[in-house]
C-alpha cells in the first residue's frame, strides 16, 4: 500500500465552504465521474487529492480498511482530476444537462 | 433539409458571440448549452479585456451587467508576510470604451444569451452534448440523450474542459494527463463587501474598479501560483491560478487559495472592522495555457473550434486573458461559416478560411509571440526568490535600524544574493523577462 498522506488532513473547512453553493444533484447511477478506486490503491502520488478544489477524493476507513472514496456530489466540474490522474482511474463526462453545479455569480 | 444551418456548442462568451453574429447575418442558428440557465456553468476571474463585442452589440458596455470598469491596476509581489505592490493609474482607462470590464460570468453570460434570443438565435438550455455525429469524415451535428440534431456546420466552443475536441482526436496530447503542463487551475471566492466600504477602501467612484494581480512568493514546496483580486459592485472576486504540474502529493489547490487569502496584505482588504467578510460563492475552473500547442487543427469538415477549447488563452504573468480571445474567435468562426453557407461548401477546404483569419488576427500573433513566455512565468525564481528578495531589500532600505546605511541598489543586490539570485542568475532572468 502506498502512503496515505491525506489521512491527517482536516477536510472540514473546505467542505464547509461549499455550503453556499447550489447543486442539482443527479442520482448515483448517472454520476458524471466514475473512479476505479482499486487503481488508486497502487497509485504512487494521489495527485487527484492535490488538485481537486472541492476535495471529492478522500482516503477513508471502510470496514477496517483504508480505501479511496470518491464522492461526485460536491464536484464543480472543473476537470482537474482527469488531468491529474495518469493511472487511468478517472472516467470523466459532463453531467446530464442542467444537473450539477449551478453558479449564480461565476 | 436540416432545420438549422449552424449548431454552436457552448454558451460562454465566445459561443454566444458567434451565434449572435450569425443570427444578425440572417443565418438559422441554434446555441446549445449544458447550463440551465445559460451562464450557470461559467466561471472566470474575471476581467473581460477589450471591446470586441462592439462588433455585434455596439452599446454593450452601457447595457450589460458589468460590475465595474478597470481604472486602477495593481501588480504585487507577496512573500510570507510582506508585500510590494505597484499601483498603476492611467486616466485614459477611465474613458469609453473602457479597456477592462469586471464581470461575474453567470450574470454576464445570461444577459448575453438573452441578447442572442433577441437577435433570433434559438437557445437550448440545459442540454449536454454527449457526442458529435460524424459521418463520412464530416461532423454533421450533435447527439444529446440519444437524440440527434443536424446542421451543415458545428461551431465547437465547449470550454477549457472540452470533451468534444477529445472525441475528434485533435488534441496534441494523447490523453489529458499528458497535458498536465498545459493547464492551470483557477480557484476563486466571491467575498461580500458592501458598496460604501468597498469604494472607500479602494478609492472608487461610480463604476470604477480595481484589477490586482499578485506573484505568490508565500507558497510551499514547488507550487507556482499567481493571485488575483477584482472589485465587483458590492463584492470582491479573489482567486489563485496554480500550474497543475507544480502541485505535489502534499499540496492542496484549495490551500494555495487559503494562503493567498490569509496573507496580511490581502486579508486586510477583506475585513470590515475586525470581521473577515463571508464568501458568497466558491468555484474553480481550468485555465488552458497551451495556446497554439493545444490542438493539431482548429477546423475540419463541418466544424470549427474556438475559445478555451482551442487553448486561446494569453498569459504573461501580468495579465491573463481568455474571454476576449474567445469572443474574437467566435466572431471569426461566424464569418467563415457565413462564407461557407453562401458557397454551400462545408469541407475543410472551405472552412480553412477560419484558420487563416485566426492566423491573421491578434489571437494567433499574440499566442505565437508569447508561446515561450512560460519559460519566465514558470521560472521558479520569479516566485521563490524575487518576491522575498524585493520585499526584504526594500524593507531594509526603508527601515531605520541605527546601522550605517547602504546605497539602495547595493541593499537590493545584497538581498537578491542572499535569497539565491546572484549576478548571473539576475542576467539570465532579465533575458527571460524580455519574453513577457
Amino acid at each position: 500500500m502506498s502512503n496515505f498522506t491525506d489521512m491527517d488532513d482536516d477536510i472540514g473547512p473546505i467542505k464547509n465552504k461549499l455550503g453556499v453553493l447550489n447543486y442539482n444533484i443527479d442520482d448515483e447511477t448517472h454520476a458524471h465521474i466514475k473512479v476505479n478506486t482499486e487503481v488508486c490503491e497502487k497509485c504512487p502520488h494521489h495527485l487527484c487529492i492535490s488538485g481537486c478544489p472541492v476535495r471529492c477524493f478522500n482516503f477513508m476507513e471502510v470496514d477496517g480498511e483504508v480505501k479511496m472514496v470518491f464522492q461526485y456530489e460536491d464536484c464543480v466540474e472543473c476537470g482537474t482530476c482527469d488531468i491529474m490522474c495518469d493511472q487511468g482511474a478517472v472516467s470523466w463526462h459532463n453531467p446530464r444537462g442542467s444537473f450539477g453545479i449551478q453558479y449564480e455569480m461565476g | 433539409m436540416d432545420e438549422y444551418q449552424v449548431i454552436v456548442v457552448g454558451g460562454g462568451v465566445g459561443g454566444i458571440a458567434a451565434s449572435i453574429k450569425l443570427a444578425q447575418a440572417g443565418v438559422k442558428v441554434v446555441l446549445v448549452d449544458r447550463g440551465s440557465p445559460v451562464g450557470s456553468k461559467n466561471l472566470s476571474g474575471g476581467v473581460l479585456w477589450g471591446n470586441d463585442l462592439t462588433e455585434i452589440l455596439p452599446n454593450w458596455q452601457d447595457e450589460a451587467p458589468i460590475e465595474r470598469f478597470v481604472y486602477n491596476k495593481k501588480v504585487g509581489f507577496l512573500s510570507e508576510n510582506d508585500a510590494t505592490v505597484l499601483d498603476l493609474h492611467f486616466p485614459e482607462w477611465e474613458k469609453k470604451p473602457y479597456v477592462g470590464s469586471i464581470v461575474l460570468r453567470a450574470r454576464f453570460d445570461a444577459w448575453l444569451a438573452e441578447e442572442a434570443k433577441k437577435a433570433g438565435v434559438v437557445v437550448l438550455e440545459g442540454i449536454n452534448v454527449d457526442n458529435l455525429i460524424i459521418e463520412d469524415n464530416y461532423v454533421r451535428g450533435i447527439i444529446s440523450s440519444g437524440e440527434e440534431l443536424r446542421a451543415p456546420v458545428t461551431i465547437i466552443m465547449d470550454g477549457a474542459n472540452s470533451r468534444l475536441t477529445h472525441e475528434l482526436g485533435i488534441r496534441k496530447g494523447k490523453n489529458l494527463s499528458e497535458e498536465k503542463s498545459k493547464f492551470a487551475l483557477g480557484v476563486k471566492e466571491v467575498i461580500s463587501l458592501d458598496r460604501e466600504t468597498l469604494e472607500e477602501r479602494f478609492n472608487l467612484q461610480d463604476k470604477e474598479g480595481v484589477a490586482g494581480e499578485f506573484v505568490l512568493g508565500n507558497q510551499s514546496n514547488e507550487v507556482l501560483a499567481g493571485g488575483f483580486l477584482y472589485t465587483n459592485y458590492d463584492s470582491i472576486s479573489l482567486g489563485i491560478i496554480v500550474h497543475l504540474d507544480t502541485l505535489g502529493t502534499k499540496d492542496r489547490s484549495y490551500e494555495v487559495f487559503n494562503k493567498f487569502k490569509e496573507h496580511p496584505y490581502i486579508s486586510k482588504l477583506l475585513r470590515k472592522g475586525d470581521v473577515l467578510m463571508d464568501h458568497v460563492e466558491y468555484g474553480a475552473h481550468l485555465v488552458p495555457e497551451g495556446g497554439i500547442n493545444t490542438l493539431t487543427r482548429i477546423h475540419g469538415n463541418g466544424y470549427m473550434v474556438g475559445g478555451d477549447a482551442a487553448g486561446f488563452i494569453f498569459s504573461n504573468g501580468l495579465v491573463i486573458q481568455g474571454m476576449n480571445y474567445a469572443i474574437k474567435s467566435g466572431l471569426l468562426a461566424a464569418k467563415a461559416t457565413k462564407a461557407a453557407l453562401d458557397k454551400k461548401d462545408y469541407s475543410e477546404l472551405s472552412l480553412i478560411e477560419y484558420t487563416k483569419m485566426i492566423e491573421a488576427s491578434f489571437i494567433y500573433k499574440d499566442l505565437k509571440k508569447f508561446s515561450k513566455v512560460h519559460k519566465m512565468t514558470k521560472n521558479k525564481n520569479l516566485f521563490k526568490i524575487y518576491p522575498k528578495a524585493i520585499n526584504e531589500g526594500l524593507k531594509r532600505a526603508l527601515s531605520e535600524t541605527n546601522q550605517p546605511k547602504n546605497h539602495l541598489y547595493k541593499t537590493m543586490l545584497n538581498s537578491l544574493k542572499e535569497h539565491g539570485a546572484g549576478l548571473f542568475t539576475l542576467l539570465k532572468d532579465a533575458r527571460g523577462a524580455m519574453r513577457l
